[in-house]
């Protein structure tokens, strides 16, 4: 009887103290993508959320659910003087809960991160269901214009930047990359760009989005977006480019060669000679080539080198124009101070205040240890067969 | 109190006529001899074999050959509740004139099942026989498995009313004495008007009676039986049931089957790690599933939440009121399928497949990811060879879906932690539940998780067989090259 008793307490536990926080995936407004504005004084804060029941889901009936475009996404906004009542005021709207542990892609507008993103930044870390894994990319213009391009290729916008974002670099930058590069001495943070554009179909396109360049920052500021030769570049030198392909013309010649890289990667040395302080960026990797029209032997020893070292001054080319444009930016996004501090740390005790002061001046050099591993099918130009 | 036989054939008949009446079964068949009784026969039809009593009692009685009658076996009794019990088991028993004893004679026959393929235990690889109901048949089949003189076979009577004959099998030189010592006496402690099927021994001999975990695993199979008794265990046979019971048992052992054995060891080992994922899946899949989806829903992958959002969107219930509604429909189910004849069961799965399935699916009712989840669970408890565990999974596996609709993941932790520690208490005939994995024992790692090969499996289970843990001397290299010649 007694025993009875405690059982029926105990189970009673269970459901008395309706500490229940269930909630239901169909109560959920599950947030793929959002933005941050300002205007004025204001923020603007904007969600994207799929429509469940928009989707082509469970019914597997019939063709045809190709459907316009936006119909299955939702997309709201709204403005308040902080972010959190900005954010209060957009749930005032919604039927559903906002939860955030699925956003992908969160998009800050380029006048807003002029004036700095720690605020943002500030309130994504401080609720564990923000996730810090979010990529994080800047808006040229408006983010909300931005996110609101209809996106045809996939049924998620969000699903497309990261796609795009995956493609182009090794680790598409994340918060936690961005606050990581604040709070650390001697680097400064830097992400994509996006921009609406249209797409070149000919005559009338179709919005889309694209890339636009690389968003550098002077800690949590913008300072400028580059323009996309210099956008690969950086990236090169970040160890962040995936496959690239340069296409030049070979000293001598007027025809192009094309080298395209399977892998490559580069290294960031700190070297202290005297008083000096140079930076050493190695670059390892190994490429094939494409397309070639100039050099008519590659299997040779001799031929494969020359081509080589013409790669390698194409590389060292762009790179270390697009290095000069970051460090005229002041904005020291390869991490040269902190990579400095590190390997010297008696070194950054004596110039470490003055950093900001030597970065744009700070020479660079360039070792280069790559190596051609393909030529394709083809020996010879094809253009040498036709008329001997 | 015991009734002594008299010496007057007249006085021994009234009496048995008198304890017997009301019987139609019961025939007593004077004898006579020119004219003068001089014997009765007493026997029940159809548990005796009729043509054992014509030619091998009736005979030689007829032709006054009183040593010849029935030449396999035949005793002598002196009180009437022997004979009767001897009479009730299918003997028959003959009574002369001017005798205080009766002579017992074996024409035990009537017609029970034959030898069949066991219906709960087929298997792919193995021999096909089973045990059936006849108790000297079973003891038989696993005779012949074990043609030693080690392997002992004990007799009791259990029933008041039924009599029913009960055999303690064992092998003399594997089995712990302090085991056998043990089952032996909880055997005799039975008192109970009677005994129907082994399921009422298991009852009253096993540890924990509240222990939702079955402590005894039963089989139909002699091969199975034959292969406990020779890692060290005991069987007990009950006549009327082609279910032998064995123990002591361990958890890891009654997720094996006897596939395992017979098969190449790589394929039994895989197979034995394929079920015992499945056994997590069916004890805790709707649990997870219910707990991910209603408090978890980050833990899930984006594109498959979206999906199973999207599946959501209409349902009408909450998801534990789904998951319950649809484990408790799949639980009638299989119940309905199994009372009905074969013929009809068909039909029964259809139903289920289309009502509960498709229908409720399109009608918007359940979402088709629960259905999945529910069929995966059902086929994941359907891997598990032994019905009785797989019946107590499918039973706790409500409790932690409560738990996971009530408290999310650190309910089915909860959960969990208790089923964990009730394991770990519990014992059977003194060894505990969870040997092999608690306490671990490294000597026994060759049959647990992997089976290894049998040149490999040099000793027996050391936690059941301590006592005589050899089980062969290492078999010496093969020289491939040797062979041909």
């Amino acid at each position: 009887m007694r025993r009875a008793a405690c059982l029926l307490v105990a189970a009673s536990a269970l459901f008395l103290p309706g500490c229940w926080n269930r909630t239901e995936v169909n109560d959920l407004a599950i947030v793929q993508l959002s933005s941050y504005d300002k205007d004025g004084d204001h923020y603007r804060v904007a969600v994207s959320f799929p429509l469940v029941s928009q989707m082509s889901g469970t019914q597997g009936g019939g063709g045809g659910t190709g459907g316009k475009e936006g119909q299955n996404n939702y997309v709201e906004s709204a403005e308040a003087g902080a972010i959190r009542t900005a954010l209060a005021n957009l749930q005032r709207k919604l039927s559903r809960r906002l939860y955030f542990a699925h956003r992908r892609v969160m998009i800050i507008g380029e006048e807003m991160a002029k004036l700095g993103i720690s605020e943002i930044l500030d309130n994504i870390a401080r609720f564990p269901e923000n996730r810090i894994s979010t990529f994080l990319l800047i808006a040229k213009g408006q983010a909300l214009d931005l996110m609101q391009t209809p996106v045809l290729m996939e049924r998620i916008p969000a699903e497309m930047f990261r796609e795009i974002l995956g493609n182009v670099m090794k680790k598409p930058v994340t918060v936690k990359d961005i606050i990581h590069a604040i709070l650390t001495e001697g680097i400064d943070p830097y992400t994509l760009a996006f921009e609406r554009t249209k797409t070149q179909t000919g005559g009338r396109g179709e919005d889309t989005i694209a890339i636009s360049g690389l968003a550098v920052f002077r800690d949590d500021r913008l300072v400028g977006i580059l323009d996309a030769k210099h956008t690969s570049g950086v990236l090169l030198a970040l160890d962040q480019l995936q496959r690239p392909v340069f296409s030049f013309q070979m000293p001598g010649g007027n025809k192009s060669i094309t080298a395209q890289f399977m892998q490559i990667s580069s290294d960031l040395e700190p070297i202290v000679a005297g008083g000096d302080i140079r930076m050493r960026l190695t670059f390892t990797g190994i490429y094939e080539i494409s397309t070639n029209e100039s050099e008519k032997v590659l299997t040779t020893y001799e031929g494969s080198n020359r081509v080589t070292e013409a790669v390698e001054n194409q590389i060292r080319k762009e790179v270390s124009a697009a290095v000069r444009e970051v460090q005229s930016l002041g904005a020291d996004i390869f991490g040269f101070g902190s990579s400095l501090k590190r390997s010297h740390p008696g070194v950054w005790k004596k110039i470490g205040g003055r950093w900001r002061d030597l970065y744009p001046h700070v020479p660079v050099e360039y070792r280069f240890n790559i190596r051609l591993e393909h030529v394709g099918s083809l020996n010879l130009p094809i253009r040498e067969n036709v008329n001997p | 109190m015991k009734t002594p036989i008299r010496n007057r054939l007249e006085a021994n008949r009234r009496w048995l006529e008198e304890r017997l009446k009301d019987n139609f079964d019961v025939v007593i068949q004077d004898i006579e001899h020119r004219g003068k009784t001089v014997a009765f026969l007493v026997f029940i039809e159809g548990m005796a074999d009729s043509e054992a009593i014509s030619d091998h009692v009736m005979a030689p009685l007829l032709r006054q050959e009183w040593d010849h009658i029935s030449a396999s076996q035949r005793s002598e009794a002196g009180d009437f509740e022997t004979v009767l019990d001897a009479v009730f088991s299918g003997n028959g028993a003959v009574f002369f004139d001017n005798t205080d004893k009766a002579t017992i004679v074996n024409v035990r026959g009537g017609t029970r099942r034959g030898v069949e393929e066991p219906n709960s235990e087929a298997v792919i690889r193995g021999p096909r026989e089973g045990f059936n109901e006849n108790l000297r048949t079973n003891t038989a089949l696993v005779r012949f498995k074990i043609q030693s003189p080690n392997l002992k076979m004990e007799a009791f009577t259990i029933g008041k009313e039924t009599r029913t004959q009960v055999v303690l099998a064992y092998m003399e030189d594997i089995i712990d004495p302090g085991v056998l010592r043990e089952v032996r006496e909880r055997l005799r402690k039975i008192e109970i008007d009677g005994i129907l099927e082994s399921g009422y021994i298991e009852e009253f001999i096993e540890d924990d009676s509240y222990s939702p975990f079955p402590q005894f695993q039963y089989t139909e199979r002699p091969d199975t039986a034959a292969a406990q008794l020779l890692e060290g265990r005991f069987a007990i046979f009950v006549d009327g049931s082609p279910f032998v019971l064995m123990a002591p048992v361990t958890l890891m052992e009654l997720l094996q089957a006897s596939e395992d054995y017979y098969e190449r060891f790589m394929i039994g080992s895989m197979i034995r790690i394929l079920r015992i994922a499945f056994t997590l899946l069916a004890l805790y899949l709707p649990g997870v599933y219910v707990a991910v989806m209603t408090y978890h829903q980050d833990m899930i992958p984006t594109n498959l939440l979206l999906s199973i959002a999207a599946a959501r969107e209409a349902i009408p219930f909450p998801t534990i009121v789904e998951a319950l509604i649809m484990e408790v429909s799949f639980e009638a189910l299989r119940e309905a399928s199994i009372r009905l004849p074969r013929t009809i069961g068909q039909a029964v799965s259809i139903l289920g497949a289309l009502v509960v399935g498709q229908a409720a699916v399109e009608a918007g009712i359940v979402s088709a990811p629960m259905v999945i989840i529910v069929s995966l669970t059902g086929i994941a408890s359907f891997t598990i060879p032994r019905f009785n565990l797989a019946i107590t999974m499918r039973m706790l596996r409500f409790p932690m879906m409560i738990m996971a609709g009530v408290f999310g993941l650190f309910g089915i932790v909860v959960g969990m932690v208790l089923i964990t520690s009730h394991l770990s208490r519990l014992r059977s005939f003194g060894v505990p539940y969870l040997s092999g994995l608690a306490p671990a024992s490294p000597k026994d790692k060759h049959d647990l998780f992997v089976r290894l090969p049998w040149k490999r499996q040099l000793t027996r289970n050391h936690e059941i067989a301590h006592l005589n843990r050899k089980r062969m001397t290492e078999p010496g290299r093969m020289h491939p090259e040797e062979g041909r010649s």
